[in-house]
C-alpha cells in the first residue's frame, strides 16, 4: 500500500470515527447554549394517575398501576444505575408521587416546581364535555394565572389536541431554561395514556389516546385498546429516550439526513430518532448514550458547558462534536500532507 | 506558498459530515407515531403557504406561548384570509425561554407552509404541532419535525409521510388530498 494510500486511509477512517465513535449530540437553546442542569441531584416527580392501564402495565392485585410507574422510575434509573456510576455522579432521584398536572415553571419567589411525569388520559376533543365546543377551549391563556386551571388539560386532566394531527403526539417534554446559558431549571413530560375505552389500534389518531405496554413478549402487536398478551408502545423504552431529552441530550442524528435510515450507525442507541412499535431495546443505554451522559456530568468533574453563540468555542467544549472537530482535523491534515508537492 | 489541493468529492462529503457532528443542534424531543401529508392535509381547516411576520411570546400562567402572524401569500386549502394569527407553545421572555418539544418554532421573515385549524374563538394552531409546519428555502420544503423521534407504520398506498421534500410536490400533495 502506498504511502498516499495510507493518508487517504486515515483521513476516511477519522471522517468515519466522527460519525460513528461518538454520536451523541447535545440540545441546545434558540441561542446556541448546551443544556445542563447545574445541580447533580435532580428530583423528579411521577404523578400515579392513571384512568386505565393494559394488563402488562397494572398491578395484578389492580390496586396501582404499579408496573407502569416501575417502568417510567426503569427510564431515569437507566441512567444513574450501576453501568455508569463509574464514569458519572449525576443523580436522578425519585421524589416520590405528586398529585400535581401543573407543567411549565412557575417564576413566583418561593414557588414550587417539580420535574413532573404526567399521564395524560385521552384527547381533550373526547374527554372535555362539550368536545371541541367546551369552554376550555376558549380560556385565553394570558388573561389572569387562575385562568390556567381551566385550560381542557388542567381541567380534565387530558393531552391538548387542539387539531386532529395533534393526536399523533405519543410524549411531549416541556424544558424551561436560561437560553444563554443553557442551565435547565424544570422539566416536565406528559405522555399521551389511554381512555380505558375500547377499540381498533390501527389509525395514525387513536380515539382513545395511545395504548403503553410493559412486557418483555413482543411478539404479538395489539389490535385493539385492553388486547392482552401483546405489545404495541413500549412505554420504559420510550420513557429511558424522555430521560435522555431531559438530562441535555439531542438526537445523533435528524430524520431527513442521509445518516438517519434504516442502515444508519446510529440505529441503536437509545437516543436515536426512530423505533418501531413493540421495540424494547431502547430501555438499554448503548455506549454512545453512556458517553454522553458521562462527558455532560463527570464523575467528580465540572458540568460541560458551552455558551450561546461563543463563536471562538466552535461549540460546547468536551461533547461527542468536539471528537467531531478532531477527527475531521485529523482528515484535513492528511488531505494537507497530500497536497504538498 | 503552498497549492490547495483539489479535494475527492466523496472525501469531502465525509469531511462535512465530520464537521457536521461537531455542531451542537436544537431540538424537538416529541415522539409522534408517522404520518403522512395527505393525512395531515385532510385534518386540516386551511393550509396555506406564507411568510412570517411578527412573533410576540408572553408568559400564560406556567407556560411561555407565542403568537405568530403569517401573511398568507397562498392558501393551498380553505380560505383563511390574508392573514393567520397561530397560537403556538414555546418561546423566550427575557432571561426565561421554554422550548416544548413538538411544538413548531417560527422566525419573522421565514417562508413557511402552514397546516391549520381555528380553536377557540381568535386564534388558529397548527395541525400537528411540528409536523405542520414547513420552512421553505428555494424550492425545498422542510418540516418542523427534522429532529423529532417517530414511531414507524406503515403510510396508505400512494401517500407520503411527513418529511423534506420539493414545494412542488408538498403542493401537489395538499391540493390532491381526499
Amino acid at each position: 500500500m502506498s504511502a498516499r494510500t495510507l493518508r487517504l486511509a486515515a483521513a476516511l477512517a477519522a471522517a468515519l470515527a466522527a460519525t460513528g465513535a461518538s454520536a451523541y449530540v447535545r440540545t441546545t437553546s434558540s441561542l446556541g447554549a448546551c443544556f445542563y442542569w447545574q445541580e447533580r441531584s435532580i428530583p423528579f416527580h411521577i404523578n400515579a394517575a392513571r384512568v386505565a392501564s393494559s394488563v402488562s402495565c397494572g398491578d395484578p392485585a389492580q390496586v396501582a398501576d404499579a408496573a407502569a410507574i416501575q417502568a417510567v422510575r426503569e427510564g431515569f434509573r437507566e441512567w444513574t444505575g450501576p453501568a455508569v456510576q463509574g464514569c458519572t455522579d449525576l443523580q436522578l432521584v425519585d421524589a416520590g408521587v405528586s398529585t400535581s398536572r401543573n407543567v411549565g415553571y412557575d417564576q413566583r419567589s418561593g414557588a414550587q416546581n417539580e420535574n413532573l411525569v404526567v399521564f395524560r388520559a385521552g384527547w381533550c376533543s373526547q374527554v372535555a364535555e362539550g368536545g371541541y365546543n367546551d369552554p376550555c377551549w376558549d380560556v385565553d391563556p394570558f388573561a389572569t394565572p387562575a385562568a390556567l386551571g381551566e385550560t381542557c388539560a388542567n381541567k380534565y386532566n387530558c393531552f391538548e389536541d387542539p387539531q386532529p394531527a395533534d393526536r399523533a403526539t405519543i410524549a411531549i417534554t416541556t424544558v424551561t431554561h436560561d437560553p444563554r446559558s443553557g442551565r435547565i431549571h424544570d422539566a416536565d413530560i406528559e405522555l399521551s395514556d389511554w381512555t380505558g375505552q375500547p377499540g381498533p389500534l390501527n389509525s395514525s389518531q387513536p380515539p382513545e389516546g395511545w395504548y403503553f405496554t410493559c412486557t418483555d413478549d413482543t411478539s404479538t402487536q395489539c389490535a385493539s385498546y385492553g388486547q392482552d398478551a401483546c405489545a404495541y408502545i413500549d412505554l420504559q423504552s420510550n420513557a429511558t429516550h424522555e430521560v435522555g431529552h431531559f438530562i441535555g441530550l439531542a438526537h445523533p442524528c435528524a430524520i431527513n439526513d442521509s445518516d438517519c435510515g434504516l442502515n444508519s450507525p446510529y440505529r441503536n442507541v437509545v437516543m436515536f430518532p426512530s423505533a418501531r412499535l413493540r421495540d424494547t431495546s431502547k430501555r438499554v443505554l448503548t455506549a454512545d448514550d453512556r458517553e454522553g451522559l458521562c462527558t455532560i456530568y463527570p464523575l467528580g468533574g465540572p458540568t460541560s458547558t458551552c455558551a450561546a453563540q461563543r463563536k471562538s468555542s466552535g461549540g460546547c467544549g468536551s461533547t461527542g462534536g468536539a471528537s467531531g472537530i478532531i477527527s475531521a482535523l485529523l482528515a484535513l491534515a492528511a488531505l494537507g500532507r497530500r497536497a504538498r508537492p | 506558498m503552498g497549492r490547495i489541493a483539489r479535494v475527492p468529492r466523496p472525501l469531502a462529503a465525509l469531511l462535512l459530515a465530520s464537521l457536521l457532528a461537531a455542531v451542537p443542534r436544537s431540538t424537538h424531543a416529541a415522539t409522534f407515531l408517522e404520518t403522512s401529508v395527505e393525512e395531515t392535509a385532510r385534518t386540516s381547516q386551511a393550509v396555506v403557504r406564507g411568510v412570517v411576520e411578527h412573533t410576540r411570546s408572553r408568559w400564560a400562567g406556567t407556560k411561555i406561548m407565542t403568537e405568530v402572524e403569517v401573511r398568507v401569500t397562498s392558501a393551498w386549502k380553505g380560505q383563511p384570509g390574508e392573514r393567520l394569527i397561530l397560537l403556538v407553545p414555546g418561546g423566550t421572555v427575557g432571561d426565561l425561554a421554554q422550548t416544548v418539544d413538538a411544538a413548531p418554532t417560527f422566525e419573522e421573515g421565514e417562508e413557511v407552509v402552514v397546516f391549520a385549524g381555528r380553536r377557540g374563538k381568535r386564534t388558529w394552531r397548527v395541525n400537528g404541532l411540528a409536523l405542520g409546519k414547513y420552512r421553505i428555502e428555494g424550492d425545498v420544503a422542510t418540516p418542523g419535525t427534522a429532529d423529532a423521534r417517530f414511531e414507524r407504520r406503515a403510510i396508505a398506498a400512494g401517500e407520503r409521510a411527513v418529511g423534506r421534500m420539493s414545494v412542488a410536490e408538498l403542493e401537489e400533495r395538499v391540493r390532491s388530498a381526499r
